[in-house]
C-alpha cells in the first residue's frame, strides 16, 4: 500500500512540476493574453480660440447609455444552471425610450438583438445619463464619450464645420485640420477578469493619450457676429436669398469675419439645411458686376493706358462686335474724366479704357489679383472662381469681363483683390489660422502670409482715391457706404445672376459693395454680397451692410477716425441715404447681351462643391 | 426500538452536554505519543494553510455577494467546531466509536434519506446538503466516516465469535451491501465524486480486512464499468471527460475549468505570485475556494507551496500506516489504516483533478478546501487516528489478531 502511494505521489509531484516549470512559459502568457484588457484612452480634441482667445469649439464628457441585450435573455452559468432573464427588454424599454428620445418599439427590438453590446443613446448629457444610471435598471451601463460642442451656436458654423459623432471632422475647419486637431489615442493595458471587473493586483501599464492642437483663427468673435447680424438683416429687410460678408485686415491678410447667411448650428447638424453648410464667401461664386471695375482701372492705370484726370468722351452706349454695352441709364455725350467714370459707374467708359488696354494685359491683371486660382487658404471646398483662359475669349469677352461679367469669383477672392489695392499693391495670401497651442499652451503663430506685389503704390493710391470719390463724391454711388469720422472708399456691384441652366441670364441679381477705410492708411476691407435681393441695387442694399459692419469693426479694431467731427458726419450719411434711394438708378446693371460675349457663369462653376458628409 | 436499545450501546451513555467529562474520565485515551504530536502538528498546519487560502480564494466570490469575509467567516466557525472536535476526539479511548458507530450509521443514512426530499438544498444542480439554521451539512460527508466505523467494528465482532473471515460471504456481507444503499443514495443527489470515494473507502476496509487480491481486479473493472456507465449515461458527466482529454477543444465550455487552473498553476511557476496575488480566483476558475483550491495554492505560493501541502499530506501516510501497524487490536488497525488512506487518498485524488490527471469529479481537499462537514468529519476522523496512537492498554478479547489481514 505505501508502495502504491509512494507512486501516486511521484506522479503528482512530477506532474506538478511539468505545469508549474517545464510548461509554465507557455500556459503563463495564455493566461496572461486571456486577461489581458486594453482600454482606448481618447487623445482630447483640440479646441478652437477666435483671435482673442474666446472659445468656438471644444470638448466635453458626455454620457452614452448602451445594454447588454444579454440580460434580457434566459442564460446559462458556467456550472450549467440555467439563469431566468435579469429583467424584460419590452418593461425597460419603456422606462428608457421616453428619457432618450427614442421611439419605445424601435428600442426594445435593439435590446433584443443577439448582441452583447448595443448603443441605446449616444453622447447625452451628462446629468441625464447620471440619472439613467441611477434607474439601476439590469443591463444597461454609461460609457464616457468625449461630445464636440459649439458655445457660440451658430456662430461662425460654416468656418469652424463640424465632425461625426466619432469626432472625426466632416467639415469646415473640423475637416480641414483634422490631423492636427484629433489627439492620439492612449492605452491602459490592465488585467481584467471576466464580468467586467479589472484584478486589483493585476498589472497596468498605461500609455498616455496625447491631446490635439488647439487652432487660433484669425476670426474676431465680435466682428464675425456684426457680420451675420448685418447679413441677416440684409436678407429680411431685402427679400434675399442669402447674403456674406467677408472682412480682412489689410497687410496681414487675416480674415477677421467671412459670415454667410443662413447659416446653421453645428450643434445640431442633423436638424440643419445641408445648403446651408457650405461657406459660401469661400466655395461659392457670383459674378462681380461693377465691383470689377476697380481692377480694370488699376490694371490701365499700372500700364499708363490712362490715369484718373484723363479726359473722356463718354456716350451712353458702345457697340463692340454685333453687342451694344449701355450704361445704366440714358444719358447724352458727356466730356469727364476717368475718375468721373468711375465715380459714376460707367459701363461705357469702363469699356473705352478696357479697349485701349487689350484682353491680354486685363486678363494677366485680374489672375494677378487672384481671379481663376484658388487663394490657397487650403479651407474645404475652396473654389477656384472662373475666368476662362484669355484663348478662349470671344470678342465679346473683353468689354463683358471689364464690368464684370461672365466671370465669377468667391467673395473672398474680391475682398483679397480689394485688400491688394488697399495695401499699397502688395497681395497678401488670406489666412483664417492665425497660430495653434500645442501642450506647452503657448500659441505658435502660423507663418506670416506670402506677400507678392502686383501693383505699384503710386497706382494703388490712384485707385483709391477714386474709390473713395465712389462714397464720397457728389454722383457716386456708394454714399451710403460712409462711416461717420471715417474717410471710406469702396465700389458698389450689381450683377445679373446666370440662369441655373447655366444659358443666358436669369432675371436674379446680385448686389455687392466691396471697399476698405480709412483711406490715406487702410486697415479694414468689407466685402458684401446680396443675392437676389429686392430692390436689386448694390448701393441701397449692399452698402448699408458693408456701412454696418466697417463701423463696428473699425471701433473694434480700435482705428483711430480721420475726421473728429463725427456728429456732422452722421448728418452727412443720414442726407446720402435719403439721396442714394433718389439716385439708384443712376447704378445699373451690366447689359448683358441676349447671347452673351462669354458664357455666363451658371451654378456648374460654384466651386468645387464643399466636400459634403451626412452627418 | 431506540437508538438505546440496541445490543451494542448497552452500557454505553451518549455523550451529551456535561457527560462529556464523565466519559473523558472513564474513556480516556492513553498517554501522548510522538505520533499524536506529529499527526497533531501536521493537522495543524493544514488547517491553519486551508483557513488562509480559503479568504484568499474566497475573497471575490464573497465580495460579489456582498461580503468579503462572508466564506471565510463560516469557514472560520467550521474549523473552531472541528479543532476541538479534533483535539476530544483524539483523548478518547478509540473503542468507544464502536458501539458509536452503530448510531453514526443509522444517523446517516436518516440524513442521506432527508437530502433527496424538497427538505434537501440544491446548489450547482445537485442536491447534497441540508440546512440547520445558519449551518449547512453535507451528510455524504458523515456518512464516509459511519461507513468506514460501522465495518470496522462489524468485522471486529466477526473476528471476535471467531468467525472466519478467509469466508467470501463473510467479508462482503455487509460490506456490499452498505455500498450498495448507500452509493445509490449518494448517486442519486448525484455525487458522483463521494461515491467513488466511499467506493475506495469500503474497498481499503476490505482490503485490510484480508480479501483476496484477485476480487480487487474484478471489483476493480466492475466498478470501472459503472463509472464509465454512469458517465456516459449523463451528459454532463460525458462533457467533463472530453472536457479532461481534450481541454483547448472546449475551453469555453467542459475544459474551462481545467485550463483555467493549468493557467494560474503555470502562472505561479516555482515561488508563486505571491499570497493574495492569484488572477485565477478573480471569475477565471470556478469554485477556486472548494474544489479548486490547490490551483490558487500553486498559483500565489508556486511549486514550493504546493509541494509543501504534499509533504504534509505524506507525513500524515506515513504517520498513520505505523499507526495503523502498532496498533493494538483489529478494529484499531483497519480504523487507523483506512482513515488515513481515505483522507491522504482524497488529497491526491483532487490534486489529481485540478492537474488534469483524473477528470473533474467534485472531491475537495481535505482539511483545506471550503466546506463545513468535510472539514468537520476530517477532523474528527484524524482525532480518531491520534487517539489509536494514544496506545491502550490491551483489553481482553481485542488483541491483534495474528496472521491475516495486512500490515
Amino acid at each position: 500500500m505505501l508502495l502504491l502511494f509512494v507512486l501516486l505521489f511521484g506522479i503528482v509531484g512530477w506532474r506538478l512540476v511539468d505545469l508549474q516549470v517545464v510548461d509554465a512559459e507557455e500556459l503563463a502568457d495564455r493566461g496572461v493574453r486571456q486577461r489581458s484588457r486594453t482600454i482606448e484612452l481618447p487623445g482630447r480634441r483640440g479646441r478652437v480660440y477666435d483671435r482673442e482667445g474666446d472659445v468656438l469649439v471644444t470638448s466635453v464628457d458626455s454620457a452614452t447609455i448602451y445594454a447588454d441585450p444579454r440580460a434580457y435573455r434566459s442564460g446559462e452559468t458556467p456550472d450549467g444552471t440555467a439563469k431566468p432573464p435579469a429583467a424584460h427588454a419590452a418593461e425597460v424599454a419603456d422606462v428608457l425610450a421616453p428619457l432618450v428620445g427614442r421611439d419605445v418599439a424601435d428600442l426594445r427590438a435593439a435590446l433584443e438583438r443577439d448582441a452583447h453590446f448595443v448603443y441605446v443613446a449616444r453622447q447625452l448629457d451628462w446629468e441625464l445619463g447620471q440619472r439613467i444610471m441611477d434607474l439601476e435598471l439590469p443591463g444597461i451601463g454609461l460609457l464616457t464619450e468625449p461630445k464636440r460642442v459649439y458655445p457660440a451656436g451658430p456662430l461662425a458654423g460654416q468656418i469652424l464645420g463640424f465632425t461625426g459623432i466619432d469626432g472625426a471632422g466632416l467639415h469646415g475647419l473640423e475637416l480641414q485640420h483634422d490631423d492636427i486637431l484629433h489627439g492620439t489615442p492612449g492605452q491602459l493595458v490592465m488585467e481584467g477578469a471576466p464580468g467586467g471587473l479589472s484584478i486589483a493586483s493585476g498589472a497596468r501599464e498605461l500609455r498616455p493619450p496625447v491631446p490635439g492642437t488647439d487652432l487660433v483663427l484669425t476670426i474676431d468673435r465680435e466682428i464675425q457676429s456684426a457680420a451675420e447680424a448685418a447679413a441677416l438683416r440684409a436678407i429680411e429687410e431685402f427679400d434675399a436669398v442669402g447674403a456674406s460678408v467677408v472682412v480682412l485686415e489689410v497687410g496681414t491678410g487675416d480674415v477677421l469675419a467671412m459670415a454667410s447667411e443662413p447659416g446653421y448650428d453645428p450643434n445640431d447638424v442633423s436638424g440643419s439645411v445641408q445648403a446651408n453648410w457650405r461657406n459660401r464667401a469661400v466655395t461659392d461664386v457670383f459674378e462681380p458686376g461693377s465691383v470689377q471695375k476697380a481692377l480694370t482701372a488699376a490694371a490701365a492705370i499700372e500700364e499708363g493706358v490712362v490715369s484718373p484726370t484723363t479726359p473722356m468722351v463718354v456716350d451712353d452706349r458702345i457697340q463692340v462686335g454685333s453687342k451694344t454695352f449701355k450704361d445704366s441709364h440714358d444719358h447724352p455725350v458727356e466730356h469727364i474724366t476717368f475718375a468721373e467714370v468711375m465715380e459714376t459707374s460707367s459701363n461705357v467708359g469702363t469699356i473705352q479704357v478696357a479697349q485701349a488696354l487689350g484682353k491680354e494685359r486685363l486678363d494677366r491683371y485680374l489672375r494677378d489679383f487672384g481671379y481663376g486660382s484658388r487663394l490657397g487658404t487650403g479651407f474645404p471646398g475652396e473654389s477656384h472662381g472662373l475666368l476662362m483662359p484669355v484663348e478662349s475669349w470671344w470678342n465679346t469677352s473683353l468689354p463683358t469681363i471689364a464690368i464684370g461679367q461672365g466671370v465669377a469669383v468667391t467673395l473672398l477672392q474680391t475682398a483679397h483683390a480689394y485688400a491688394t489695392i488697399a495695401n499699397d499693391g502688395v497681395a497678401t495670401q488670406p489666412r483664417i489660422l492665425r497660430g495653434t497651442v500645442g501642450e506647452d499652451g503657448r500659441l505658435t503663430p502660423a507663418d506670416p502670409s506670402p506677400t507678392e506685389r502686383i501693383i505699384s503704390s503710386g497706382t494703388s493710391r490712384q485707385v483709391r482715391e477714386m474709390l473713395a470719390r465712389v462714397v464720397s463724391g457728389e454722383r457716386g454711388t456708394g454714399k451710403t457706404a460712409q462711416v461717420p469720422g471715417y474717410a471710406v472708399a469702396g465700389k458698389t456691384g450689381t450683377a445679373r445672376k446666370p440662369s441655373a441652366d447655366a444659358r443666358g441670364y436669369s432675371g436674379e441679381y446680385v448686389a455687392s459693395f466691396v471697399g476698405f477705410a480709412p483711406v490715406e492708411d487702410p486697415k479694414l476691407v468689407v466685402a458684401v454680397m446680396v443675392d437676389e435681393p429686392y430692390p436689386i441695387w448694390g448701393g441701397v442694399v449692399a452698402a448699408p451692410v458693408f456701412q454696418e459692419v466697417l463701423e463696428f469693426a473699425l471701433k473694434h479694431r480700435k482705428v483711430p477716425p480721420t475726421e473728429p467731427n463725427a456728429s456732422l458726419a452722421d448728418a452727412l450719411t443720414e442726407a446720402a441715404l435719403q439721396e442714394a434711394l433718389a439716385d439708384a438708378q443712376l447704378e445699373g446693371p451690366a447689359t448683358a447681351a441676349d447671347e452673351p460675349a462669354s458664357p455666363p457663369v451658371g451654378a456648374a462653376a460654384g466651386g468645387d462643391g464643399a466636400p459634403v458628409a451626412e452627418p | 426500538m431506540t437508538v438505546r436499545d440496541l445490543p451494542a450501546l448497552r452500557g454505553v451513555r451518549l455523550p451529551t452536554g456535561r457527560r462529556l467529562r464523565s466519559l473523558l474520565e472513564r474513556r480516556h485515551a492513553g498517554a501522548w505519543t510522538r505520533e499524536a504530536t506529529l499527526l497533531t502538528a501536521l493537522t495543524a498546519a493544514l488547517l491553519v494553510l486551508g483557513l488562509v487560502m480559503s479568504f484568499s480564494a474566497s475573497i471575490v466570490d464573497a465580495a460579489e455577494n456582498g461580503d468579503v469575509f462572508g466564506i471565510f467567516r463560516r469557514q472560520l466557525a467550521w474549523a473552531l467546531i472541528g479543532a476541538p472536535a479534533f483535539l476530544f476526539v483524539s483523548s478518547l479511548d478509540h473503542r468507544v466509536w464502536r458501539p458509536l458507530s452503530w448510531v453514526l450509521i443509522i444517523v446517516s443514512f436518516v440524513l442521506l434519506a432527508i437530502v433527496l426530499t424538497p427538505v434537501g438544498l440544491t446548489r450547482f444542480g445537485s442536491s447534497r446538503w441540508i440546512g440547520v439554521g445558519p449551518l449547512v451539512i453535507q451528510p455524504s460527508e458523515i456518512a464516509k466516516l459511519a461507513a468506514l466505523l460501522w465495518l470496522a467494528d462489524v468485522f471486529a465482532r466477526k473476528r471476535e465469535k471467531g468467525i472466519d473471515l478467509t469466508d467470501l460471504t463473510h467479508l462482503l456481507v455487509p460490506a456490499i451491501p452498505l455500498l450498495g444503499v448507500f452509493g445509490l443514495l449518494i448517486m442519486l443527489e448525484p455525487d458522483l465524486g463521494t461515491t467513488i470515494i466511499l467506493g475506495l473507502i469500503i474497498a481499503l476496509v476490505l482490503w485490510i480486512e484480508g480479501l483476496p487480491m484477485r476480487w480487487f481486479g474484478a471489483g476493480g473493472i466492475l466498478a470501472g464499468l459503472a463509472v464509465t456507465a454512469l458517465a456516459l449515461g449523463a451528459s454532463y458527466r460525458a462533457a467533463r471527460i472530453q472536457g479532461w482529454l481534450h481541454p483547448e477543444e472546449f475551453a469555453d465550455s467542459a475544459g474551462f475549468q481545467l485550463l483555467q487552473a493549468k493557467f494560474a498553476m503555470a502562472d505561479g511557476g516555482v515561488f508563486g505570485l505571491g499570497l493574495g496575488a492569484s488572477r485565477g480566483k478573480w471569475n477565471y476558475i470556478p469554485n477556486p475556494e472548494t474544489d479548486f483550491i490547490f490551483a490558487i495554492i500553486g498559483e500565489e505560493l508556486g511549486l514550493v507551496g504546493a509541494m509543501f501541502v504534499m509533504l504534509l499530506f505524506a507525513g500524515i501516510l506515513v504517520l498513520g500506516l505505523r499507526v495503523a501497524r502498532s496498533a493494538e487490536d483489529g478494529f484499531a488497525r483497519t480504523v487507523a489504516f483506512v482513515i488515513t488512506c481515505w483522507i491522504v487518498g482524497q488529497a491526491l485524488i483532487n490534486v489529481g483533478t485540478v492537474t488534469g490527471l483524473l477528470p473533474i469529479t467534485g472531491v475537495t481537499l481535505p482539511l483545506v478546501s471550503v466546506g463545513g462537514s468535510s472539514l468537520v468529519s476530517t477532523l474528527v476522523a484524524l482525532g480518531i487516528v491520534v487517539s489509536i496512537s494514544r496506545r491502550q492498554e490491551p483489553v481482553l478479547g481485542s488483541a491483534p489478531r495474528a496472521g491475516g489481514g495486512r500490515p
